[in-house]
């Protein structure tokens, strides 16, 4: 079994989750509609994607540099973005903006996040978790 | 009557459907397509993506350093081509004779009265 990936383009993001990908929509496919699971998967989205992507327990949302996801609310554990977003993306776990990523819409984590220099960002960024709690390194 | 018989077995045999070899054309599992489409989308995005960030920091240095260096260079040489060039006059145009050192013009071999 190949899940053998770009380990130095992620790095908050476990690449066994960026492995076990289970959906895919590839480039040059235009999708409509909603993907929501209550099972711990995963989806990758090259092409276009409109709509919301909800997982109610785990998942890990990874937007392809050529993914374009518009008018969405993506909510997962892991979200790893090198595409484009416009919306609003909450990562209960970890979120990584990649240098080639743009993201148009409100931002929230919980616990980790890691933007590139060259990520372009416009919107709030949130983090959602205790500000009083100790930090974990 | 034997040929309307034969007609007759020839209605009710087996049709004879072509023949393909299973083997040759092998259904691809879910697991292996899943993964060979991952392989690829990643390696398209691998690429798509350095070229992409590539981009953003050649416009990053050339907004930051080359553009105000250029526009300094032009400044200087618009400035150079208005305020610090002037007409070369030969000596021969002013009327004046061309000055020619001579040895006895010197001042250090002149007396002093």
């Amino acid at each position: 079994m190949n899940n053998h990936i770009d380990s130095a383009s992620a790095r908050l993001v476990p690449s066994d989750h960026l492995g076990n990908i289970s959906s895919l929509i590839a480039e040059g496919a235009n999708f409509d509609g909603n993907f929501r699971t209550p099972r711990d998967l995963g989806i990758k989205v090259d092409g276009v994607l409109k709509g919301n992507i909800h997982f109610e327990a785990g998942g890990t949302v990874h937007v392809g540099a050529t993914g374009v996801i518009d008018s969405t609310i993506i909510e997962a554990d892991y979200v790893f973005i090198e595409g484009k977003v416009v919306g609003q993306v909450i990562a209960r776990k970890a979120l990584e903006i990649a240098g080639s990523a743009t993201v148009l819409g409100d931002v929230s984590y919980d616990a980790m996040i890691d933007i590139h220099p060259r990520a372009r960002v416009r919107g709030k960024l949130e983090y959602r978790g205790d500000l009083d709690a100790p930090q974990q390194n | 009557m034997r040929d309307h018989a034969c007609a007759a077995v020839r209605l009710f045999a087996p049709t004879k459907t072509p023949r393909y070899a299973p083997a040759a054309y092998p259904v691809p599992d879910t697991e292996s397509l899943r993964l060979a489409a991952l392989e690829k989308s990643r390696r398209r995005g691998r690429r798509v993506a350095r070229r992409r960030v590539a981009l953003r920091w050649l416009g990053w240095l050339f907004t930051r350093y080359i553009l105000p260096l250029a526009v300094t260079l032009g400044l200087f040489y618009l400035g150079w081509l208005h305020f610090g060039s002037h007409p070369v006059v030969p000596s021969g145009a002013t009327g004046q004779p061309p000055l020619t050192l001579k040895p006895e013009n010197s001042l250090h071999l002149k007396e002093i009265p």
